[in-house]
C-alpha cells in the first residue's frame, strides 16, 4: 500500500503544478500553492532536519502559525522516515510559562528529537531542552527555502504504509496528554473509505479553518484535499475567529463545495456577521457542509439555514459526522444525498430507561439528529454497563473496529491497552443505533468539549485547587450546554478555605484558569462549605455536581 | 475625557460579561488579559462598537499589551471618532 508521502510524492511527479490549496490571509491576499511547490518546500525543510541527523522513527513536534510553511514542514519529516506532530501556537491569553510547561510535558511523552517553529517563539522554548533529554535542536524555520527539485525518498518511504507516519496530539496538562499514533495505512483506509460516502466531483473544492493539530483540521481539512488532490482553500483559524466573514469570502471566490466545522461554527457564522459585510457573498457553490468535533444540534442548523439560506445554502447541505483521533477522524457520515435523519424520542425515556422510543402521550418531545451510518471498514457496536451488545435504540457505549485505528498510544502500552475490549475501542461516547445510523447522546468520561475542542476538567480542578482561598481538593470543572452558542459554557465551582474572601478567590480562579488552560470559564463560583457532591468512593463526583448546579440555577 | 463612550461600552461590557460574574465590571480592570473576555466575545465586542459607534476596533486593537480595560478601548473608539 502506498504511504501518505508515496501518495503525495506521486501527484507531484506527476502533476506538480497541479494547485494543492490557497492560502488565504486576514488582508485577502491568496498564496497558491502547488503540488510542485509544496513537495520542494518540505524538501528543503527535510534537508535541515538531515543534517540535525533527524532518524527513521523519530518525532519531529512542529508550532508554527497557520500557512504554507506549517503544512510543508508537517511532511518534512516523512521524507526522512520520521514521524511528525503539530502543535499550537499560543493563544495570547495564555501565560507563557504555562505554555512552555505544557509544551515540554509533549516533548517529553513524544520523546521529540527535533521541534520546529519560528524566532518569534524560540525564547519561550528554548529553556524547554533541559526538561526533554531526547530533544537534540530546536530549528527556527523562518528562512526556510524550497529545493531545487522533487526529492528522491527510499522505495520503503513510499511503501511501508504499516509504520507510524503521524501522531496526533490531545491537549491537557495534567499528565492526560497522549498521541495517537497512526500509521499510512490507518490513514489511506480512513480518506478512501470516506470517499466512498462523500462522492467526488472534478469541481470539488475544500475550505478549512479549523486547526491542523485538531483532528478535523488535519485529517478532513488538510489531509483529505491533500491526498485527493481535491484544492484546499485554507485560513488562519485565528484569522477566522477575529473575521470569520474571512470564510464565507473564501467560499465565494474559490466557489468552495465542502467545509467541515463544528457545531458551535454554525452559530458563531449565522450570529456574529453584520449584513453589511454580506454585500457579494454567494454561497450558492457549496453542496456539503459536515457538522462535527461536538455534539451536533438541530437548532444550530436550523439558526445557520435562516442566515443564509438567501445566500445560497440549501438545506441538502447541513450533513453530521461523528468521529475521533484514534478512529483517525470519522467513524460515521450522515448520507450527503438526503437530509440527515431525524428520531423523535421521548426524552424520559432516553435518560431514565435508557432507550429511544417514540414520545409518550403528555411526554416530552426530544428530536436527535442522526450521526449518519458507520463509514466503510468501519463497525459500531453499543455495549451495556457489562460489555454486553445492546439492541437498537438502547443507550450504551459507542464501541467501534476499523481499519483506520491507531496503531497505540505513542510509547503508552498502558493507555492503549485500557482503551480497547477485546478488540473493540471504547469511545467513552453514549448513544444507540437506530436503522443503522448512530444517535450520540452523551458522554461517559468526563470531557468537556467548548468549541469542538477537548477540554479534562482535571486539568481545570487542578488549577483551581492551586489557588490560595481554595479548599485544597474541594473544586469542580464541567461543562453546561449553552443553546444560543451551539457549544458547551465551562463551570468551575470552589468550596473556600475558611475565612477567605470569596469574591477575590472566584476572580483568582478565573484569572489562572484563563492563562492556564484553553479555555476561559463562563461561571466561577465559590459554594458553601460540603455543597460538592461526593460520590460512595469518596471522589468529587462531577456528573451530580453538574446535576446540583443546575437545579440550583433552575435549568 | 470619553463622556459618552465610556457609560454606553459599560453598560454593554456588564450587559454580557458582568452578568456572568455578578458584579460590574470596574472601567480599569483588565477585560481580555484577566480572560473575562475571550477570542469569541471580542467579536461581539467589535460588532457592538461598529453598530453603535460606528467605528471599527478588532483583535488588532484589544487585548493584552494594548486596549486592555474600558477606558483604554473607549479611548481608542474616541480617536477613531474623531
Amino acid at each position: 500500500m502506498t504511504t501518505i508521502l508515496g501518495r503525495v510524492l506521486d501527484i507531484a511527479g506527476r502533476d506538480p503544478d497541479r494547485l494543492f490549496a490557497h492560502v488565504w490571509d486576514a488582508r485577502r491576499e491568496v498564496e497558491p500553492v502547488t503540488y510542485g511547490s509544496y513537495v520542494r518546500l518540505a524538501a528543503g525543510v527535510a534537508e535541515r532536519l538531515r543534517r540535525e541527523g533527524l532518524a527513521p522513527g523519530e518525532v519531529a513536534v512542529i508550532i508554527l502559525k497557520s500557512g504554507s510553511l506549517l503544512m510543508a514542514a508537517w511532511l518534512a519529516p516523512q521524507l526522512l522516515g520520521a514521524i511528525p506532530t503539530i502543535f499550537p501556537w499560543p493563544t495570547e491569553k495564555l501565560d507563557r510559562g504555562y505554555y512552555a510547561r505544557t509544551v515540554a510535558s509533549l516533548l517529553k511523552i513524544s520523546g521529540a528529537a527535533v521541534l520546529m517553529t519560528s524566532r518569534d517563539l524560540v525564547d519561550t522554548v528554548a529553556p524547554l531542552a533541559a526538561e526533554a533529554p531526547a530533544l537534540r535542536c530546536i530549528l527556527a524555520l523562518d528562512d526556510a527555502r524550497p529545493a531545487e527539485s522533487l526529492p528522491e525518498i527510499p522505495r520503503a518511504l513510499r511503501e511501508d504504509a504499516e509504520a507510524i507516519a503521524i501522531l496526533q496530539h490531545s491537549s491537557g496538562s495534567t499528565g492526560l496528554q497522549k498521541g495517537v499514533a497512526l500509521s499510512s495505512r490507518a490513514v489511506m483506509n480512513q480518506i478512501e473509505n470516506y470517499g466512498k460516502v462523500m462522492p467526488a466531483r472534478p469541481d470539488d473544492r475544500i475550505a478549512n479553518w479549523l486547526p491542523l493539530y485538531h483532528d478535523g483540521g488535519l485529517v478532513p481539512g488538510f489531509l483529505q484535499p491533500l491526498l485527493r488532490g481535491v484544492p484546499l482553500s485554507i485560513l488562519s483559524p485565528i484569522d477566522w475567529v477575529h473575521d470569520p466573514v474571512l470564510l464565507l469570502e473564501a467560499i465565494t471566490r474559490d466557489r468552495v463545495t465542502h467545509c467541515w466545522q463544528p457545531n458551535f461554527a454554525y452559530n458563531f457564522l449565522a450570529t456574529k456577521i453584520p449584513d453589511s459585510k454580506l454585500e457579494g457573498i454567494d454561497l450558492s457553490s457549496v453542496r456539503v457542509l459536515v457538522n462535527m468535533a461536538e455534539p451536533v444540534r438541530l437548532s444550530s442548523h436550523e439558526l445557520f439555514l435562516r442566515r443564509f439560506g438567501p445566500y445560497g445554502i440549501r438545506p441538502l447541505a447541513l450533513q453530521t459526522l461523528y468521529g475521533m483521533a484514534e478512529n483517525t477522524a470519522a467513524a460515521t457520515q450522515s448520507d450527503p444525498s438526503r437530509p440527515v435523519t431525524l428520531d423523535v424520542v421521548d426524552r424520559a425515556a432516553l435518560s431514565e430507561e435508557r432507550r429511544a422510543l417514540p414520545p409518550r402521550p403528555g411526554g416530552v418531545a426530544l428530536s436527535m439528529l442522526s450521526s449518519g451510518a458507520p463509514i466503510p471498514g468501519t463497525e459500531i457496536v453499543i455495549l451495556g454497563e457489562g460489555y454486553e451488545r445492546l439492541p437498537e435504540r438502547r443507550v450504551g457505549e459507542i464501541a467501534l473496529r476499523s481499519d483506520c485505528m491507531l496503531t497505540e498510544y505513542f510509547h503508552r502500552p498502558d493507555l492503549t491497552a485500557r482503551a480497547f475490549h477485546e478488540g473493540w475501542y471504547l469511545s467513552g461516547d453514549f448513544g444507540y443505533l437506530a436503522g443503522g445510523e448512530l444517535f450520540v447522546t452523551g458522554r461517559k468520561k468526563d470531557l468537556i468539549i467548548v468549541a469542538g475542542k477537548n477540554v479534562y476538567p482535571q486539568d481545570l480542578e487542578f488549577i483551581a485547587d492551586g489557588i490560595p482561598g481554595v479548599h485544597p481538593g474541594r473544586s469542580v470543572a464541567f461543562g453546561v450546554e449553552n443553546e444560543r452558542t451551539g457549544t458547551e459554557d465551562v463551570v468551575v465551582l470552589v468550596e473556600p478555605e475558611p475565612g477567605a474572601d470569596e469574591a477575590a478567590v472566584a476572580e483568582r480562579v478565573r484569572a489562572a484558569v484563563a492563562h492556564g488552560s484553553d479555555v476561559v470559564a463562563r461561571d466561577v463560583r465559590v459554594v458553601p462549605p460540603m455543597w460538592l457532591v461526593k460520590t460512595s468512593s469518596g471522589k468529587i463526583s462531577r456528573t451530580r455536581c453538574r446535576e446540583k448546579y443546575l437545579d440550583d440555577s433552575g435549568k | 475625557m470619553t463622556p459618552d463612550v465610556l457609560p454606553a461600552l459599560r453598560e454593554f461590557l456588564d450587559e454580557n460579561w458582568g452578568r456572568a460574574l455578578r458584579r460590574s465590571l470596574s472601567p480599569t480592570e483588565p477585560l481580555v488579559s484577566s480572560g473575562i473576555i475571550d477570542s469569541f466575545g471580542l467579536v461581539d465586542l467589535s460588532l457592538f462598537v461598529e453598530e453603535r459607534f460606528g467605528v471599527r476596533v478588532d483583535a488588532s486593537d484589544v487585548g493584552q499589551g494594548r486596549a486592555d480595560t474600558a477606558v483604554q478601548i473607549a479611548q481608542v473608539i474616541e480617536a477613531r471618532r474623531r
